[in-house]
């Protein structure tokens, strides 16, 4: 049987080109799983999106853009095929794309977790024949415990504040920050001060009727930034823009933060393991859900995962060597 | 055990010196003198014989959770440390435990009732031990366990912060607390309460003491920017900068010890030298350098490594790899402590003492005599082709202090050789480089071939790290397990110590100290260096350097430079 997605220079494309997902090539229509950099990318002729990606879609790529948008689980002809989108709990309006053709049924799964996240729907296993599966931490190291990331967040802003330091969290401004904000408000209800790049989507966000704690940009703020929590995207770490503050204590939230050598590679005082993407028992409990007799291996720890589905799951899998990001989270 | 987890965190979690200062001494304020003194035993960087060794650990914990070998190895490559990697496949895996569960077992019970123990054990019995405490502690406790069973243990602070960390303690000064924890000691509740005796209580070398310690080292500054800077050449004393093992030797009466600068006790390593000191009367503690073959004509570094760690070398070896001594610096004499008079007075005095037994095993490191900085510069260049790597600039108003004290002590080392090489394949590094490739291998063109000449680890900014790790995932030609070689593209200036002859080595030569200085964007692969290049600046080297016109009396001929020691230069690379 012939394959329904397959694998160009450009990313995964439909039968007969029909469509394309999460393309970095000119695509006539591009799907699109969420709006990180490395998944939207600008110049396709028309986007389809979930409702929620769509603000998040036009902020980053233009509001000129051709944007077709579907409710989750909304049934779409696109050339011969059946398309959906499905819940991914990445980010807000994150999609896994279920595509239906002839007989069997394909699903991509975007970048997804398994996690609770207060912002986004949470991830739906969709039963298929063939998945196509992230595995940004498909080695059996990383495990999210259930450990109340947030309140360990909250007890360094306290530390901090008893030290007279500013508490400078970096974490993507796209997801992670609001997923922050948003859990924050179990334990307080403090204004927290953003990086232009995080208050910008935190607008999108909010606007979409998410809750989150009260946040102000840093240049908006008049008092002074010592022992207030700001969030910054890591792109800030060591930037002139730093140099606003008189002295920092600096933190990132990511899963790489669970491993010792990369936590001090990266030079933060502080590593908080709070991860956007599936952990390894996430991935296992995704491809067992799925029902997938196949499965398609990209992103991160691509081989290592699909050997393990191999050889020890006896599943037919195999690497996508997708040249996506570096596994940003 | 989990609350030396927690401290464990706590100081690796900040940077700031005094913060961890506050942290350990806040730590041994809050906990009893038997779990103080293990912890200090563990963050002055001693250990205990290992109890079990990383591939034990390893293996008890593959046949736990099942994986099979090769994922135990990505697994390994992904976290860079045996006893971390354990801990994350244990606990992904839901084979660790929770804290509360597990009591209050303090770490000096942990020690002496558990630990130890182990050493007694054959490795079925060992191995259920241990897997037990794992499905009882926490992660981050099993994490530190299994350091603590491999040995491994290593706390990011330095000597010094220890020392002050206990002398904020105990209101004491700093020195007096170094100097109590010089040489070996065993963690006791009793031991960690007499560092807290006023200070004029305890004496050391006294004639009770039946070990003999040094003095904490004084260490030289790399030299940043020109020698001008320093003002006045006369105020400064110039001497080779020797490549060997830098030590004291500590004599006391018949008795003698040789230290490291790492403080550990080598004296073993080298009998030839204790009879050669044995010739020189009196007691006294001699600051100086081990060097390979007659310290006239110091030879090639194959020979100090082969008698390093050896602890009773056969006199085939010894005659073999002769040794031999030069000093640096008198620290006391017959209990009179000279540490605390300027370098000018000392070197005096240490001539005097010495001169008589100047010989073929022990030397005085020679006096340079530059009258301007620019001879020093004309000394720097020359010291390759002495056997040196470089000058040592010292104040003559020097005293001896402990540790690197800015602006007495300056190292001025020589540029490296350099080459243009290719990089050809790249694994994953350890420690805190962990899951990126950082260990690379460069090779220069053998005709249509690339030959691997050099494993580079070092040189690279952070940033630069990141690019490469990523270039190198999307240019890999083949995966050999975690390793990968890469299409043959990028060139790096790679700079060296020294070559020399190997037979190990595909290349026929191996490079000392390889790193990287810079990649060459400029050049592109089949433009780099190839073997050819390597061996005329071997050649190069090896020629017969003329007699100093600067240097004092005693003449130092020397061959080309030698290997970087291995004391002390180990990362935290956790060989699995």
């Amino acid at each position: 049987m012939k394959d329904v997605i397959r694998l160009q220079s450009g990313g995964l494309v439909g039968p007969d080109d029909s469509f394309h997902i999460d393309s970095w090539a000119k695509a006539d229509v591009n799907l699109i799983t969420h709006g990180h950099a490395d998944h939207a990318r600008s110049g396709s002729g028309e986007y389809w999106c979930t409702e929620e990606c769509a603000p998040i879609l036009r902020h980053r790529l233009g509001s000129d853009i051709h944007l077709r948008t579907l409710a989750y689980g909304q049934r779409e002809r696109l050339g011969n095929c059946w398309i959906s989108f499905h819940p991914a709990g990445h980010i807000l309006g994150s999609a896994q794309v279920r595509i239906e053709h002839e007989t069997q049924v394909w699903v991509v799964t975007g970048d997804y977790k398994r996690n609770p996240d207060p912002t986004c729907q949470p991830f739906e296993p969709v039963p298929c024949d063939t998945l196509i599966t992230e595995s940004t931490f498909g080695l059996p190291i990383y495990h999210w415990t259930p450990a109340n990331v947030v309140g360990q967040i909250m007890d360094w802003w306290q530390w901090c504040r008893g030290e007279g330091v500013t508490a400078m969290l970096f974490c993507y401004a796209l997801g992670k920050a609001q997923r922050i904000l948003s859990e924050l408000r179990h334990v307080t209800n403090e204004e927290v001060l953003l990086h232009g790049a995080v208050a910008s989507l935190t607008d999108i966000y909010r606007k979409q009727g998410v809750p989150m704690v009260p946040t102000r940009l840093v240049s908006e703020t008049t008092g002074s930034a010592e022992g207030r929590l700001v969030l910054a995207p890591p792109s800030a770490h060591r930037s002139p823009w730093m140099k606003r503050f008189r002295s920092v204590s600096t933190a990132f939230a990511s899963g790489w933060m669970a491993v010792r050598g990369i936590r001090r590679h990266r030079g933060y005082h502080r590593g908080f393991v709070l991860s956007d993407h599936a952990d390894w028992p996430g991935l296992l409990q995704t491809v067992e859900e799925s029902g997938a007799s196949r499965v398609l291996v990209t992103h991160g720890n691509s081989h290592t995962l699909a050997r393990f589905l191999r050889e020890v799951k006896g599943l037919r899998a195999e690497s996508l060597a997708i040249e996506f990001g570096e596994g940003e989270d | 055990m989990e609350v030396f987890a927690e401290l464990f965190e706590r100081i690796d979690q900040t940077t700031s010196t005094n913060e961890k200062i506050r942290i350990i001494a806040d730590f041994f304020r809050r906990h009893d003198a038997d779990t103080n003194a293990w912890v200090l035993f563990f963050l002055s960087g001693q250990k205990i014989k290992r109890l079990a060794g990383a591939a034990k650990l390893r293996q008890w914990a593959q046949e736990l959770v099942g994986y099979p070998d090769w994922m135990m190895e990505e697994c390994y490559a992904a976290v860079g440390d045996t006893a971390e990697m354990v801990s994350l496949t244990l606990a992904a895996a839901g084979y660790t435990g929770r804290s509360e569960s597990f009591g209050t077992l303090s770490l000096g019970d942990w020690m002496t009732q558990r630990l130890l123990p182990l050493a007694g054990m054959n490795d079925d019995t060992r191995g259920r031990h241990i897997v037990t405490w794992w499905k009882q502690l926490e992660p981050k406790a099993v994490f530190i366990l299994n350091k603590l069973l491999t040995g491994s243990l290593r706390v990011g602070v330095s000597e010094t912060l220890v020392y002050r960390s206990i002398a904020e303690v105990f209101e004491l000064p700093p020195s007096v607390i170094a100097s109590r924890l010089v040489g070996s000691w065993s963690p006791s509740g009793e031991f960690f309460t007499r560092l807290g005796l006023p200070a004029d209580s305890t004496t050391r070398n006294d004639e009770s003491s039946d070990v003999l310690l040094p003095l904490p080292f004084c260490l030289a500054a790399p030299l940043d920017g020109e020698p001008e800077d320093l003002g006045e050449i006369g105020a400064w004393q110039c001497e080779w900068k020797w490549d060997g093992i830098r030590c004291q030797v500590v004599k006391l009466g018949s008795q003698i010890e040789i230290w490291s600068r790492g403080e550990e006790r080598i004296t073993g390593t080298f009998p030839d030298l204790v009879c050669a000191f044995h010739n020189i009367p009196g007691s006294w503690i001699v600051d100086g350098e081990i060097v390979a073959g007659d310290w006239r004509s110091p030879s090639s570094f194959h020979i100090l490594q082969k008698r390093l760690n050896r602890k009773q070398p056969s006199a085939g070896l010894l005659s073999a790899n002769p040794v031999s001594f030069l000093a640096y610096d008198i620290l006391q004499s017959h209990s009179e402590p000279w540490k605390h008079r300027d370098l000018a007075e000392r070197r005096m005095y240490l001539e005097q003492l010495l001169t008589p037994y100047v010989g073929k095993d022990v030397g005085i490191s020679p006096l340079l005599t530059p009258v301007s900085w620019t001879d020093v510069h004309k000394l720097r260049s020359m010291a390759r082709t002495h056997g040196a790597e470089g000058v040592m600039i010292k104040s003559k108003r020097s005293l001896y202090e402990t540790g690197r004290k800015r602006g007495i002590w300056y190292k001025w080392k020589i540029d490296p050789l350099t080459l243009d090489a290719v990089l050809t394949a790249a694994q994953p590094g350890t420690g805190r480089r962990a899951s990126l490739y950082t260990d690379y291998t460069f090779s220069l063109w053998n005709g249509e071939a690339l030959i691997p000449i050099a494993k580079a680890y070092s040189g690279l900014t952070d940033a630069e790290i990141r690019e490469l790790d990523r270039w190198i995932r999307n240019h890999t030609s083949e995966r050999f397990g975690p390793a990968r070689s890469v299409q043959a593209q990028r060139v790096f200036e790679i700079g060296f110590e020294g070559i020399s002859r190997s037979e190990r080595h595909k290349s026929g030569y191996a490079v000392r100290f390889p790193r990287i200085l810079r990649e060459r964007t400029d050049k592109l692969a089949q433009q780099a260096n190839n073997l050819e290049d390597l061996a005329q600046l071997f050649e190069s080297l090896d020629a017969r350097p003329t007699r100093g016109r600067f240097e004092e009396t005693r003449s130092v001929k020397s061959l080309p430079p030698r290997e970087q020691m291995s004391l002390n230069l180990v990362d935290e690379a956790d060989p699995a």
